[in-house]
């Protein structure tokens, strides 16, 4: 294990950078956290300080929960809690026992059930097994700080929580006096560390004995309570920090070790080679308390920073698959050993009025296509909860973790399916069936990303999150700039009865990028065929359309009218009343670098094309491109784009 | 418990990204929640008019612009598809049963299953290097290299990278299931061949000095680049993978320099929400 020392690390992070920015800054904290020695005697193992204070000065505190005095700090406290008494070393148990929460407060009910633990590899009882080291951050000083420089007359000084191996047994062995605080949002305590070691050793015990995986063969350092300050205090707008000045943060991570190699080589830091999680004490919850959180961030170690990372193009369009399926099977292996259908019920739950993700509620492909990966991620989690529900819990978990071990950076719901049935076929020829039927239902096998194109709010979405067109940044693949990304799915248009056309429109907001300009969205184009989808090929790159048109944007909006004409089969004629109708399909297109939000989408029909603002595109083989150059070329050459009214 | 109002932001990194948005305070890692719309709800910033000037290329990929190769790309990606028929036909022979699917973006599979194939080798690492060997043409003008092998249970599963001109390709890799009697079970791929290459015409200080720029860091601040491929569609362009401290609008970027145009063609940050 490396060693820190915490004052070195201090100076050397002053001395050597100053205008180290805020984001390396708690990177740097939070990795070394975990990169100290245990003999390291300063400032690293406040549990053992916490064992002579609490000798010394907290000797007869046999009950659990003791107050403490004023001026006694927190790395103390869970010394005096665990009621260890002056002189006498409690017993290093081999199944010490402890009163937990076997999911959640929410799920059980408040109710705390007696649970063995994994025994402690310190004969102290700190609390290290084979599967994990977890660390309280305790909001005092002492923690690990920098300086920032943003701008501001005065540097900003940044300061993590202290760390420290707090929780300690009871004189008997046990941990059965360390209960959850009075005050659920306390930043010390010590529940969630004994929460966060018993669910990681748990998690840790299913991947070895279902899967004969093991994933470290180090305890993977972990994390709780984790808050921040910063001095003077940052006016930011939503955060408030708490009355001792520390931030909560609602959020849980998976650290892998490669974040950690820049910062280190950057500052003169020592190397670690561990990943570590991470769990903030949270503004209205402690996420350790949730063990569906804690087997999900796990999870996320077990699939690694190889596996399930990147969006692909394929013939539909662009595709999240990959990433969303990193979220997925983190869901989904969280619930199943937990036998829990709903991840993050209290964690999530608390500050998401829609609760947690419950895999019972099925999510497919294209419906819920999307670009956000929890919200796309739900399709194969639910996927694989309803295959459950048919297999047993025992099959589906096999043939997901077998299949998860074939998967690569950039394997997609098809291929996830066609694994996945590989594995299936192995089970006999029920599962193999059960299998096919909901892989096909919910859509990873032979799904096309279409969908109609129908007035649409995110804020009033299931999942209240806006649709996304990517940038070539967001996609990262050469050549593709000029052609443009397409979305993640295609959209459908039929003309209703009697109208003249329709007109589609779309709201646009920008999202915050890392680097480059800034600015408002970029307007999308919209590429459309006939009767077909728009397909891509790539090898060499082509985009089977009609036409494609990008609209005027104007108050961060878009809109397009497509006539009549638009709509009739060419076996028809545009002014044959009686042509034949077909369907519109549509993609947008996105030529910035940076990806462009939808927050809202509207669909109309027109009575009559003279009363139509904006852009028209008239389908007319001769029609006159107006309406601006730019538009007047993509979209007029083919479909003929007129300019409509201009607001 | 307490709750959010149906009004307020409702998903939980929120609070984690707003502040990061003003105060760069983000990290690293595999986030478990998603951002919620209010976090887009972008103020009007935008609101002149605005068209967009696409680019003069249309189909880019048949660009020669910038390789001089246009007219040799048709016969150079027939003979790369060669190359991989080829190869795929030694392979039914000799896994008659093997069922195969392909990307529209690749030019090799990316699925082989019911292989059923058997191997030389002593272990699986061995025996993965001989499937390799014996049909590196599925994956022509790219050396694939067999970089771990574990073993569970019955089966052993060797990860794949390619590498051109000896550096990896860094945005495709494959992985191979063999059963403990030796035999290939399935290939589960990314890896695709490349019929052309695009060279690095940058170097690495020129490509950090973009990055870097492209950042809003000082062009001395200090960073970590690695050379490589990336591969789409059968076209192999040389870049550089950037790392640099964040700024104020960054989180923890990771900066992709097409090392031939000169642009950035990614910047990724390590969070996901």
């Amino acid at each position: 294990m490396k060693m820190v020392n915490t004052s070195k690390l201090i100076s050397s992070t002053r001395a050597q950078c100053p205008t180290l920015p805020l984001t390396s800054l708690l990177c740097s904290l939070l990795m070394c956290v975990s990169a100290c020695d245990d003999d390291e005697p300063i400032n690293r193992d406040g549990g053992e300080i916490a064992g002579e204070v609490a000798g010394d000065q907290l000797a007869g505190a046999e009950e659990a929960g003791t107050s403490l005095t004023a001026g006694v700090g927190a790395g103390e406290v869970a010394g005096a809690e665990a009621g260890v008494m002056a002189g006498v070393e409690p017993p290093h148990l081999s199944a010490p026992r402890a009163r937990l929460y076997l999911h959640d407060p929410i799920t059980d009910e408040g109710q705390l059930t007696e649970v063995t633990l994994a025994q402690t590899l310190h004969e102290d009882g700190r609390l290290t097994s084979q599967a994990v080291e977890v660390f309280n951050c305790l909001n005092e000083p002492g923690g690990i700080s920098g300086e920032l420089d943003v701008g501001l007359p005065n540097p900003i000084t940044v300061s993590l929580c202290r760390e420290a191996q707090v929780a300690r047994p009871d004189a008997d062995g046990h941990y059965m006096s360390v209960e959850p605080p009075e005050f659920e949002l306390d930043p010390n305590d010590s529940f969630a560390e004994l929460m966060m070691y018993h669910h990681v050793n748990e998690v840790f015990t299913y991947y070895q004995n279902t899967h004969d995986y093991t994933r470290y063969e180090e305890p993977l350092p972990a994390l709780v309570n984790v808050q921040l300050r910063t001095d003077p205090p940052l006016p930011v707008p939503g955060l408030r920090a708490n009355p001792d000045g520390f931030i909560p943060l609602d959020n849980a991570l998976f650290f892998p070790k490669e974040n950690w190699e820049l910062f280190a080589a950057q500052f003169g830091l020592p190397a670690r080679d561990r990943d570590m999680i991470v769990f903030f004490q949270g503004t209205s919850a402690d996420f350790a308390y949730d063990a569906s959180v804690i087997y999900h961030e796990y999870t996320h170690a077990v699939i690694g920073i190889e596996r399930l990372q990147s969006v692909v193009l394929d013939e539909w369009g662009a595709d999240s698959s990959p990433p969303s399926m990193n979220e997925g099977l983190a869901d989904y292996l969280a619930a199943s050993p937990l036998d829990q259908a709903e991840v993050g019920a209290y964690g999530i739950g608390s500050i998401d009025p829609r609760g947690g993700r419950d895999l019972r509620e099925p999510y497919r492909c294209p419906d819920d296509t999307h670009w956000e990966v929890h919200v796309h991620g739900r399709v194969i989690a639910s996927a694989l909860w309803a295959l459950r529900e048919r297999v047993g819990a025992e099959v589906a978990d096999r043939l997901t973790f077998n299949a998860l071990e074939l998967f690569t950076q950039t394997t997609t719901h098809q291929e996830a399916g066609e694994l996945l049935l590989a594995e299936a076929e192995l089970e006999g020829e029920a599962v193999l069936e059960a299998a096919r039927e909901v892989l096909s239902a919910w859509g990873l096998q032979g799904c096309e990303r279409i969908k109609p194109w129908a007035a649409w709010r995110a804020r009033e979405s299931r999942d209240g999150v806006p649709y996304k067109v990517s940038g070539s940044q967001g996609v990262g693949l050469p050549l593709l700039r000029a052609s443009g990304i397409p979305a993640y799915h295609q959209r459908v248009v039929t003309l209703p009865e009697g109208a003249e056309g329709v007109s589609l429109s779309w709201a646009l907001a920008a999202q915050g990028g890392l680097g480059g300009g800034g600015g408002g969205p970029s307007p999308l184009a919209l590429s459309w065929r006939l009767g077909e989808p728009v397909r891509f090929n790539y090898a060499p790159f082509e985009r089977l359309d009609d036409g494609e048109v990008t609209p005027l944007k104007l108050d961060n909006a878009q809109r397009v009218t497509f006539a009549r004409a638009c709509f009739v089969s060419p076996e028809g004629s545009p002014e044959d009343e009686l042509g034949e109708l077909s369907t519109l399909y549509t993609i947008f297109l996105n030529r910035s670098q940076a990806d462009v939000l939808i927050p809202e989408l509207s669909i109309e029909p027109v009575v009559s094309l003279a009363d139509v603002s904006g852009e028209v595109v008239t389908c007319a083989p001769d029609a006159p491109a107006e309406g601006g150059a730019e538009g007047g070329a993509e979209g007029g050459a083919e479909g003929g784009v007129m300019g409509g009214e201009r607001p | 418990m307490s709750s959010s109002s149906p009004h307020e932001p409702s998903v939980c990194l929120w609070a984690l990204t707003r502040l990061s948005r003003l105060t760069s305070i983000i990290v690293i890692g595999y986030t478990l929640c998603s951002p919620p719309a209010q976090l887009y709800a972008d103020p009007l910033t935008g609101d002149q008019l605005t068209r967009l000037t696409p680019e003069p290329t249309p189909l880019d990929n048949t660009m020669g612009s910038s390789t001089g190769l246009s007219q040799e790309l048709p016969e150079a990606l027939k003979s790369t598809q060669r190359e991989i028929e080829d190869a795929l036909k030694r392979l039914r022979a000799r896994a008659p049963h093997v069922k195969l699917t392909q990307r529209a973006a690749s030019l090799s599979p990316n699925l082989l299953l019911k292989l059923n194939l058997p191997l030389e080798g002593s272990g699986g690492r061995e025996q993965a290097s001989s499937f390799v060997s014996e049909f590196k043409g599925l994956w022509s003008g790219v050396e694939v290299r067999v970089t771990d092998a574990q073993t569970r249970r019955h089966r052993t599963v060797a990860q794949l990278k390619g590498y051109i001109e000896g550096l990896p390709i860094l945005n495709q890799d494959a992985r191979l299931a063999i059963s403990a009697e030796g035999r290939a079970l399935r290939l589960s791929s990314a890896l695709s061949g490349v019929y052309q290459t695009r060279s690095a015409r940058l170097k690495e200080s020129e490509a950090a000095r973009l990055a870097l720029a492209h950042l809003n860091l000082p062009l001395d601040a200090p960073y970590l680049a690695r050379p490589g491929f990336v591969v789409h569609a059968g076209v192999a362009s040389a870049v550089f993978e950037v790392e640099a401290g964040a700024s104020l609008q960054q989180q923890h970027p990771v900066v992709r320099i097409d090392a031939v145009e000169g642009v950035v063609l990614s910047v990724q940050d390590r969070v996901r929400r």
